[in-house]
């Protein structure tokens, strides 16, 4: 989905890594050193590269990358000794700059410099492994907030993010990042059959990640977040008038997209949007995703400098490390989206293969999802959760589920202000286009993958689901009623699957996508009436955490149930 | 020196077809670089390192490619590297040539 024209192709050089042996380090070691060796390939420029010769510069530039430190710019190495000059370190190393690094930034950086892997769990390794939230506090989300949580077909995750906007640590719920993965392409592909304008869907996921501080962020503007603060609730703070925000909007507060609810509608805003910071990425790819912030982010003065390398003044060196920043936050983003991009198509693709989709619809057919159980093991890998118990057997109300999806997601926060140089260092990866994104393809040969059991391999119980009675309720039984199997829902969101409609990411034709989210937009009920909807839904279990489920399950259905409605009306009108 | 250790090891490739280059990479071991000795076997290779203690990289069950075995043979021989767990870069290596 990746838009080549972005990637030199000439420059890639086909590196694998094939791993004999079951060790998780060397896995990762394996997966890591193949990138490097891919960079280091592309370093030496075009020719055969000998492998010893590559493994050697590789060696060399482990050995020396502490004492190697560029010193390039007095004014900018004053206020941040790491930063290196834009333009020299796009020549120099790309590989994993661990030694350079303060000991804040390794963790980030080891999670920038992580190649895709190519099995979920080993995904869910790696985003356990980014640093957490310490604060666990989970706030309420307000109507407009479940609306786009609904999107998710995972479980969402809540997570503690520092603002940019506001200086504050906030606390958000957020889709879980294989659904943002899912926006971005989706919203990519709609864009160009509508506009026949083409973004890399990449950017988009790295704007939605970045702006959100990890995830698609559903949060409050300055005042509310004030609000939140000093203790208030959702409810008060959404009555205050203050302005919720939903993360990618904040790309630009004053866009036409900042009031939009629906997620896809918002990604595909903000991809018209980064149209032409990516013209400039192709106009300037020595600057990597620099050009992209410098295009929203710096005065058209500093702008012009940053593109055409002049030399800045102390306050245009000071802009410039704010662009900075945003730009290795996009680099974070974008490399977030390829990890949960390439874990999210092979479920698809396997669920393909197998016949059947990703998401069972609601209610309609049962069906076997052979990859539940290996996905709600990577979704207990990435929450840290232990088990889920059975919808049926757990007690209501809402404590139904057990454990609420916690704060496994992947923060940008103090990291991404102030330590630079880890993320231009991917910056430099991301940039360099192949070196960043090498054709790594890693197998695991004496650990067979589950996902990868051929399905003829496996049991297909046929109508046995395990967690589910056969009470098949029939589709639409009324639209008015959200909570009628929320805590079924519960369940079976929490594994990754969602009751409700399939926006398109599991194959379903988005033609008819296309008019499901106009669909959507149509059938929208006013904010006022969901909310109190919920608000009377929702009273007996609101306290707790798992409240959010709920709530969520409780509007996809209602959303199901109201298209499904509204689809049999279109189907009978002429 | 009669133990022989099973090795987990990765083979790490660059290239395809006929022009692929291996090199086979692990994590670190004390006292194991620079080799000892190096045995080629045909299907795989048996190396010592400089404590004494044998370890296997591939076995007759699961066979080295045709690719790694020549390229051990050949005049630019098979690099080993012990691999940071964390990084991936290559801490120390070994050219082993046939």
């Amino acid at each position: 989905m990746n838009d080549p024209s972005l990637l030199p192709d000439g420059a890639r050089p086909q590196v694998e890594a094939q791993v004999r042996g079951k060790s998780p380090g060397l896995l990762k070691a394996a997966a890591l050193f193949a990138t490097g060796l891919a960079a280091t390939a592309v370093l030496m420029g075009p020719g055969d590269v000998k492998i010893g010769d590559a493994i050697g510069q590789m060696q060399a530039r482990a050995d020396g990358a502490g004492l190697t430190m560029a010193k390039q710019d007095s004014a900018a190495t004053a206020a941040l000794p790491q930063v290196s000059d834009v333009v020299s370190s796009a020549t120099g190393p790309v590989a994993p700059a661990r030694p350079a690094l303060g000991d804040v930034d390794l963790a980030r950086v080891q999670v920038l410099s992580r190649p895709v892997p190519s099995d979920t769990k080993a995904a869910a390794e790696i985003g356990r492994a980014i640093p957490k939230p310490q604060d666990q506090e989970i706030q309420l989300p307000s109507a407009e907030q479940t609306q786009v949580l609904a999107y998710g077909k995972f479980a969402p995750i809540v997570a503690r993010v520092f603002s940019n906007v506001t200086k504050q640590k906030e606390t958000h719920w957020t889709l879980h990042p294989w659904d943002v993965a899912r926006l971005a392409d989706q919203a990519a592909s709609e864009l160009y059959k509508e506009k026949r304008i083409r973004v890399d869907p990449r950017l988009i996921a790295g704007a939605y990640y970045t702006e959100s501080g990890g995830v698609v962020q559903v949060g409050f503007d300055r005042k509310g977040v004030d609000m939140i603060n000093k203790g208030h609730s959702i409810e008060k703070v959404v009555q205050s008038g203050s302005k919720a925000s939903f993360g990618l909007f904040q790309i630009d507060q004053q866009h036409a997209g900042a009031s939009d609810v629906d997620p896809l509608k918002g990604a595909k805003r903000a991809g018209e949007f980064l149209a032409e910071g990516q013209d400039n990425l192709r106009r300037f790819p020595q600057l990597g995703m620099l050009a992209v912030s410098a295009t929203y982010n710096a005065s058209s003065k500093l702008r012009a400098k940053i593109f055409t390398g002049a030399a800045m003044d102390e306050r245009e060196l000071e802009a410039l490390e704010g662009v900075r920043r945003h730009a290795a936050s996009m680099s974070y983003g974008a490399a977030i989206y390829d990890l949960a991009h390439r874990t999210y198509q092979q479920h698809l693709t396997q669920a393909q293969r197998m016949g059947l989709p990703i998401a069972v619809a609601a209610d309609q057919v049962k069906r076997v999802d052979p990859l539940k159980d290996e996905r709600v093991g990577a979704v207990y890998s990435l929450t840290g959760r232990q088990a889920i118990v059975p919808a049926e057997r757990a007690p209501m109300p809402a404590t139904a589920v057990a454990g609420t999806p916690m704060a496994a997601a992947p923060p940008i926060p103090k990291s991404a202000q102030v330590h630079v140089p880890a993320a231009e260092t991917l910056a430099q990866a991301l940039r360099t286009g192949a070196a960043a994104k090498p054709p790594t393809v890693l197998t695991a040969v004496a650990a067979p993958a589950q996902s990868l059991v051929a399905p003829a391999a496996r049991p297909r119980p046929v109508a046995s689901h395990t967690q589910r009675p056969a009470t098949t309720k029939p589709p639409a039984i009324r639209s008015g009623q959200p909570r009628a199997t929320h805590d079924q829902s519960q369940g079976e969101f929490v594994g990754g699957r969602m009751n409700g409609v399939d926006f398109g990411g599991a194959g379903v034709a988005r033609a008819a996508g296309a008019a499901v989210a106009q669909r959507v937009e149509n059938v929208m009920p006013p904010a006022q009436r969901v909310r109190s909807a919920f608000q009377a839904t929702t009273s007996e279990w609101r306290n707790t955490s798992s409240d959010l489920l709920g709530r969520v399950a409780a509007f996809h259905q209602q959303r199901t149930r109201e298209m499904t409605t509204q689809a049999q009306g279109q189907h009978e009108a002429p | 020196m009669s133990d022989t250790l099973p090795t987990e090891f990765a083979i790490v490739s660059i290239g395809q077809g006929e022009k692929a280059q291996f090199a086979i990479g692990a994590l670190p071991r004390v006292g194991r670089l620079p080799f000892k000795q190096v045995q080629a076997h045909a299907t795989h290779l048996t190396v010592t390192g400089q404590d004494g203690v044998q370890e296997e990289l591939g076995s007759a069950d699961e066979p080295l490619a045709a690719g790694v075995l020549e390229q051990l043979h050949s005049s630019e021989g098979l690099v080993f590297a012990e691999l940071d767990e964390e990084t991936g870069a290559p801490l120390a290596t070994d050219v082993m040539k046939g």
